[in-house]
């Protein structure tokens, strides 16, 4: 494996815009096939990676979506601009005037109209200049139906902290890539692993639903990223560096108390500081986990992060590696 | 390949109605038609037709192709007295196209009603600019109130007038053309389909309750648990006025991107398409898309589902309009699509 930090600027390189996440599956699919003994694409583009672990019975699936937000073109004008719709939740101000990238490679900057007060800023009326003199010009470069998102690259800043475009969710992927690579030659596991990437959460947790229903999980660890309280002018609890956070709720869910119990002391006995997390704003896949087929028994780590839905998001390589001792920790000791 | 007369099809179906919850007589006619076209018919407990043409091979992978029988509409809420009776909504729908029009309840007995409207010599200022609210209009049976208690009792479904214009080039306006249309599109497909050139089955849903949340389509798809699904649904003509991309009469069926669907299979579409030269119109449409295949790409353990749209003109009045050539290349879309497609993910190449 590469430095953790070398995976990641990887996987952030990767554009993967809800509903066209096939790049990062198959970047992902290619990494997790040593790792595992099975991977698969289903139907929705999830990846389904399952390794079995002698004299396991139940499967605990771990799971972090692989899409990101970004915008798809509908339309393109007479001067050649190509009319842009959010996907997911784009925040208008934190996109205005920023440089994008096409998946063909082609660039272009964001514009809200012209003389469009920051007030009145709306995501579903951006265009993109891409260059173009005119319409005929813009459509050999761009396609109705394309997909473009910021392609800020990753930096290292002070203290173990990076900043890069999208570490929403792919922080949480290199999450899952870590443990699987801390779990691989493992002999006495009480359980066996399907870890999954779910496309399509940042649309309404749609991957990650028939995915749990195809796999049948009897437990499911999310991870994801949560919002630091300690960003400029915020106010909360969660800190970056402060430690992988434990979630007890957010908009789509109620966490199991049995996962909450058992995270709480695997990472007591580990020696690994954590947050509680509870999220008021945003729901993750481990709602729509819970309630696929008769019910699995769900929980979620999550990764502390500053200015989500920007191009500046920021995280510390501290909770992500405590992400990855925590989920490593969590499968290797029975679930009480 | 033996012609379908759409024209002639949709005037029939203009006089079977399908409001949503009561779509029994609309699938009953799709049901009948299916019989002598496809291997096996079945309608489920919802109310869901289902038709299935059998490939010759034994493990064929399954096509989904999707349209719901439900049309939008009213149901009787309240007698308000002297023969008037409120509506309350099934559906999407402006009050505004409401008033003065003429209404079919079907009750004990069809009756034959009018939306009570103020002529516009007595609309008082402040009426003519207020925004028609349907809790402030009355459908005025001209029955006695206690006939009218008997024949239409709350919950009596209530549609638009029946019946079919037709209109310049090859253009028919009526009631209730979402989605049956398609379904008549599903029809002309199944006689069209030539079962030796079939690789995969075919299976052709007629699903309820689109209008009011797609709960039929969820529950067909989860039973059947096809391998690819095209949801066959209307979608917005230009009109003057209108604003963005939208589709035009005539040009073809669109086939639409979305975040929320499969591209891998929105790709296999237009590439059947432009490889059979069959004309299309190309759409990109974020978030719910607001058809069946929202809810058939989640069913089960997922379905990767796309939408190919008609156009259709002043959805949800009582003059919906339609081209009829559009429908006939959207059977050839689906019939092509039939005979070519290749399935996700080893046949298709991921491209960037």
């Amino acid at each position: 494996m590469n430095s953790i930090t070398s995976t990641l600027r990887a996987l952030t390189n990767i554009l993967s815009v809800s509903g066209a996440e096939e790049k990062m599956a198959a970047y992902i699919s290619e990494t997790m096939r040593p790792l595992c003994d099975d991977v698969n694409v289903d139907a929705m583009g999830n990846v389904i990676c399952k390794k079995n672990y002698k004299g396991a019975k139940e499967t605990v699936m771990l799971t972090a979506h692989m899409d990101e937000i970004g915008f798809l073109v509908c339309d393109i004008d007479e001067n050649g601009f190509v009319l842009l719709a959010p996907i997911g939740g784009i925040h208008a101000d934190a996109a205005a005037y920023t440089r994008v990238k096409f998946e063909n490679g082609r660039l272009g900057v964001l514009v809200p109209s012209h003389g469009t007060k920051a007030a009145d800023l709306d995501a579903r009326a951006f265009a993109c200049d891409i260059g173009a003199k005119n319409r005929a010009a813009a459509e050999k470069l761009v396609k109705i139906g394309d997909r473009c998102a910021s392609f800020v690259p990753l930096a290292t800043l002070a203290g173990k902290r990076v900043t890069a475009r999208a570490l929403d969710n792919k922080a949480g992927v290199l999450s899952l890539i870590c443990a699987a690579d801390a779990l691989k030659d493992e002999k006495d596991m009480p359980y066996n692993l399907v870890y999954v990437f779910t496309v399509q959460e940042e649309v309404g947790l749609r991957g990650a639903a028939p995915a749990a229903f195809a796999v049948e999980p009897d437990y499911c660890i999310n991870v994801d990223v949560t919002s630091a309280n300690d960003a400029y002018g915020a106010k909360g609890s969660v800190k970056l560096g402060g430690g992988a956070c434990i979630k007890f709720k957010d908009r789509s869910v109620i966490c199991n108390r049995r996962m909450i119990c058992h995270l709480q002391e695997c990472a007591k006995k580990a020696g690994l500081k954590t947050q509680a997390e509870i999220l008021s704003m945003g729901g993750t896949d481990t709602g729509a986990v819970q309630s696929s087929r008769a019910g699995v028994v769900s929980g979620a780590i999550s990764i502390p992060l500053r200015y989500v839905h920007s191009d500046c998001e920021t995280a510390s390589l501290y909770d992500i590696e405590g992400t990855i001792a925590l989920l490593v920790s969590a499968v290797k000791t029975n679930i009480q | 390949m033996k012609t379908f007369d759409f024209a002639k099809e949709i005037e029939a179906l203009s006089f079977i109605s399908g409001i949503s919850g009561c779509e029994e007589k609309t699938a009953e006619f799709f049901a009948r038609r299916l019989e002598t076209l496809c291997d096996e018919v079945k309608t489920d407990a919802m109310g869901n037709v289902l038709g299935i043409i059998r490939a010759e091979s034994e493990n064929a992978p399954t096509i989904l192709i999707d349209s719901h029988s439900d049309e939008i509409g009213f149901l009787v809420c309240e007698h308000a007295g002297g023969g008037f009776v409120r509506l309350a909504r099934v559906g999407g729908m402006d009050p505004g196209v409401l008033p003065a029009s003429e209404v079919i309840l079907y009750g004990e007995e069809t009756v034959r009603a009018v939306v009570a409207a103020k002529p516009p010599h007595l609309l008082s200022a402040e009426d003519r600019k207020k925004k028609r609210k349907l809790e402030d209009l009355f459908v005025d049976t001209l029955l006695d109130d206690e006939t009218c208690r008997r024949l239409c009792p709350i919950g009596t479904p209530v549609g638009f007038s029946d019946g079919v214009v037709k209109l310049a080039e090859h253009k028919i306006a009526s009631r209730g053309l979402d989605d049956r249309v398609a379904g008549l599109t599903l029809l002309a497909l199944a006689e069209a389909l030539e079962k030796k050139a079939l690789k995969a089955n075919v299976a052709l849903l007629f699903s309820v309750q689109e209008e009011v949340g797609g709960m039929g389509a969820k529950v067909a798809a989860f039973g059947l648990a096809p391998d690819t699904c095209l949801a066959v649904d209307v979608s917005f003509a230009t009109f003057p006025g209108g604003e963005g991309r939208l589709l035009e009469m005539g040009k073809g069926a669109g086939i639409s991107y979305s975040d929320t669907l499969s591209r891998t299979l929105t790709r296999d579409v237009i590439r059947v398409a432009n490889e059979k030269e069959i004309p299309f119109q190309l759409l990109a449409e974020p978030g719910e898309t607001g058809t069946n295949a929202h809810d058939i790409q989640v069913a089960g353990r997922g379905v990767a589902s796309t939408i190919i749209s008609l156009p259709l003109s002043y959805m949800h009045s009582p003059s919906e309009v339609i081209d009829t050539r559009d429908l006939e290349s959207a059977v050839q879309l689906m019939k092509a699509y039939c005979e070519n497609a290749k399935f996700f993910p080893e046949e298709v190449q991921i491209v960037g």
